[in-house]
């Protein structure tokens, strides 16, 4: 790793962990969700220093645009109030620092695995231009893709379906209000 | 990686940051040069001119979820397409063929959510 | 670099013709006048029955891998295609008679069950584990959705579907997380090169552990191994019937599919790593389900627990690893598919469309309210208990010797021992239905139309599995368990 990238990769570091701390501690959920934005975006940018720009966009375009939008609308729905303090509360703190402590357990473990392995030799470099992803994606992978539009349609289907009882309720009132 | 490509990184590297520092600088600026003086109709909220009389936050409909999560959906589909388009010129007609039974499938899947009116506001 | 993959028509047909006829069923449940939309159900099993043609046409095929591998059209693949295909279509039956009161709602039912039809098919039929997924997402997402179509008793499924979404997404991420572990212990996701891998010795041993670790509590999650099981008695209860009848038949068998692709054909070499903990699944869950089952007094709370407790024993051939315990899967599957699907049949008839009513007493009387049903409920339960000569005893013989070949025989007998609890809970029903006066004001039950046809089928099938007729399809399992 060159020195650029080494303080690129610190600079992003160092704001996706402020992101994410300001999103579980700021007291208005939309101000949460524009941190959670904020971390998305710094590590987006992690992914293209490690050369997976696909990724990168993928990272921006889905969960820092629509996968956000979503939340945004879920929480007008839900209409959630202002003052939402995870933190103040004595017995989640804890909870919050015996998982945080486990975690970090993990990653050490995750990390010190990795010192010990070697991809197989018959193993093939995974592409990383989003030109031979395409390549990849469209030659072997031609099957999952194709299957990936079914599975897309179905969870649309889901979306309506499951949101039509609501749609009824809501029309209903609507119209009752007109009547009067 | 070649070196003309980590040029580009480069690049992108620079023009990402003076994006984020000029965006955060502005508002700050106009902060420290601006003048301010407040007063009760000054603060208030802007609703063109009518007199604000309730919270901005009250519930919406749950059509706002249902369009986040088509969105999101076609969003995916679009994820999907993005490598096509980059590697379409190395690819031949069979690609082609691919993406065509992909789009139309998730056609059929947009002309039933058109049907099934999750598109309509006013209803 | 770029590769047109290899596609090979008459292996894919049956994937298909299942989702044409899903895209068709779905356009007729927007578009379709009320005339077409009446026949839905026909169009679907039509669509099903051709799906049948084309994986007859699949097994003349000279080469069984399609997709450069992706798809693996083996015996084993053929053989849980029809049992999902079965399943799909008295599924498909049922929602016909018992989904009305929905409203319009129903209608959809049909493309959801399609589609995860396909997804079970591509599960059983995967030579790559992102199919695997893949198949696995699209089951799995079909049936949240299903299990919220509550109709009028909108909470109680609502609460169902949340708690399978929320637990099945959990169990995704296991799943997600060992496929990822096992890319980096050999560097491939396709299951053929995997076992290469594996077999040279020169995969990460640590890597590989985990993974497979993962893997097994992921799949064990669908397949509702204990202590993976939580959610089935809730989830199975809450849903509307028809989709519980589905939900007890086809993501088990497909799951145990899936863990057959992946513990057996990926990774048979490191057999000593999850054989035992296998054995240790399949005893807890066998226990933990028959006993359970002995208290319950809600009709499909009683079956989840039995259904838990068939898992507990298909799990013991999947331990196996060897052909006789494929061969008992296999049989099994086809077994139990008949007896869970005409048990379900029978409370759809006797505790109503809604879980309004659903405490076993409902049942009382059913012998003379609706002998039909009444007799096919006793050949059901007869078989799930596992008495000669119903098809459940060859099936449980099967896989119990699979058990003592691959050398558990303390496993074996402990599932005999179990066997011998749920004659129990089985013969209380039959006892409830029999001997026991129907509840005041209870009716006669007329059974008509895709019902009847669905219970007949179930009793035929299950005719069939069982002895003597049912040897040479036993036999038969055991040539597409090669």
């Amino acid at each position: 790793m060159s020195v650029g990238s080494l303080i690129a990769f610190c600079i992003l570091a160092l704001v996706a962990i402020f992101g994410a701390f300001r999103m579980l501690t700021s007291h208005h959920p939309v101000h949460s969700a524009l941190y959670l934005v904020l971390n998305f975006c710094a590590t987006a940018g992690i992914y293209l220093l490690l050369t997976a720009p696909f990724i990168a966009i993928v990272q921006i375009a889905v969960y820092a645009g629509a996968i956000m939008v979503l939340f945004l609308f879920i929480m007008m729905y839900l209409n959630l109030g202002f003052t939402r303090d995870i933190l103040d509360d004595k017995r989640r703190r804890w909870v919050t620092l015996v998982a945080a402590v486990l975690l970090g357990a993990l990653i050490w473990m995750g990390a010190a695995l990795h010192g010990a392995v070697t991809l197989p030799a018959n193993a093939l470099p995974p592409p990383y231009k989003v030109e031979e992803i395409g390549m990849v994606l469209f030659g072997t992978y031609a099957l999952p893709f194709e299957v990936a539009s079914i599975l897309l349609l179905v969870a649309m289907m889901g979306a309506v379906v499951i949101a039509r009882p609501q749609l009824r309720a809501e029309s209903d009132t609507k119209k009752e209000a007109a009547q009067r | 990686m070649e070196p003309n490509e980590s040029i580009a990184w480069v690049a992108l590297g620079v023009a990402g940051a003076l994006a984020l520092i000029i965006a955060s600088a502005l508002p700050f600026i106009s902060s420290l040069l601006g003048p301010r003086r407040p007063s009760d109709v000054k603060l208030q909220s802007y609703e063109c001119g009518i007199t604000p009389e309730q919270e901005a936050m009250g519930p919406v409909s749950v059509r706002f979820g249902v369009t986040a999560m088509l969105f999101l959906l076609f969003d995916i589909e679009v994820v999907f397409l993005y490598p096509w388009a980059a590697a379409f010129g190395r690819m031949g007609l069979f690609a082609v063929f691919e993406a065509l039974v992909f789009l139309a499938i998730l056609a059929v899947g947009y002309l039933w959510v058109w049907k099934r009116g999750a598109f309509e506001w006013d209803k | 670099m770029y590769q047109v993959p290899d596609v090979h028509l008459l292996t894919f047909l049956p994937f298909v013709a299942v989702v044409l006829t899903g895209l068709v069923t779905m356009v007729l449940s927007a578009f379709g006048t009320e005339e077409q939309q009446a026949r839905l159900p026909r169009i679907g099993l039509l669509g099903l029955a051709v799906s049948g043609i084309a994986l007859l046409l699949a097994g003349t095929a000279r080469t069984n891998s399609s997709f450069g591998g992706m798809l693996n059209m083996d015996g084993t693949a053929v053989w849980f295609h029809i049992v999902f295909l079965i399943t799909t279509a008295l599924t498909v039956a049922l929602a016909a008679d018992h989904f009305k009161d929905l409203g319009a709602e129903h209608r959809e039912i049909y493309a959801l069950l399609l589609f995860a039809c396909m997804g079970m098919m591509l599960m059983a039929a995967a030579g790559n584990l992102v199919v695997l997924f893949i198949g696995l997402e699209t089951m799995s997402v079909a049936l949240y959705i299903m299990a919220a179509m509550g109709g009028r008793r909108q909470e109680s499924s609502n609460e169902a579907a949340l708690k399978y979404l929320l637990l099945g997404a959990f169990a995704t991420g296991f799943l997600v997380y060992g496929m990822a572990l096992l890319y980096g212990a050999t560097g491939s996701l396709a299951v053929a090169t995997i076992s290469d891998t594996v077999a040279a010795g020169s995969a990460h041993v640590g890597y590989l552990a985990i993974g497979l670790a993962l893997l097994t509590i992921g799949l064990g999650f669908k397949v509702a191994l204990v202590p993976f099981h939580m959610w089935a008695p809730d989830v199975y209860e809450g849903s509307p019937t028809v989709v519980t009848a589905f939900m007890a038949v086809g993501p088990k068998l497909a799951g145990f599919a899936a863990m057959w692709r992946i513990l057996h054909d990926a990774a048979l070499p490191a057999q000593q790593q999850w054989m035992p903990v296998l054995a240790v699944l399949a005893v807890v869950t066998m226990l933990v389900g028959n006993l359970a089952a002995l208290t319950q007094t809600n009709i499909k709370r009683l079956l989840a627990y039995s259904s838990i407790a068939h898992a507990g024993y298909i799990a013991l051939g999947v331990m196996a690893g060897n052909q006789t315990g494929l061969q008992g899967v296999l049989y099994y599957a086809a077994t139990y598919a008949f007896l869970s699907l005409a048990a379900f049949t029978v409370v759809l008839i006797a505790n109503g469309d809604t879980n309004e009513q659903l405490h076993i007493d409902e049942l009382r009387g059913l012998g003379k309210r609706a002998p039909l049903a009444a007799a096919s409920l006793t050949v059901a339960l007869v078989g799930m208990a596992g008495i000669p000569p119903l098809s459940g005893f060859l099936g449980k013989y099967l896989l119990f010797s699979a058990a003592v070949q691959s050398g558990h025989v303390a496993v074996a007998a402990i599932g005999v021992l179990c066997s011998v609890i749920s004659v129990y809970y089985y013969f209380r029903l039959i006892v409830l239905m029999y001997m026991q006066p129907p509840v005041e004001g209870a009716q006669q039950i007329e059974i008509t139309g895709y019902t009847k046809c669905a219970l007949v089928a179930t009793l035929v099938g299950t005719i069939i599995l069982s002895l003597p007729i049912g040897w040479p399809i036993v036999l038969m399992a055991g040539w597409c368990a090669v």
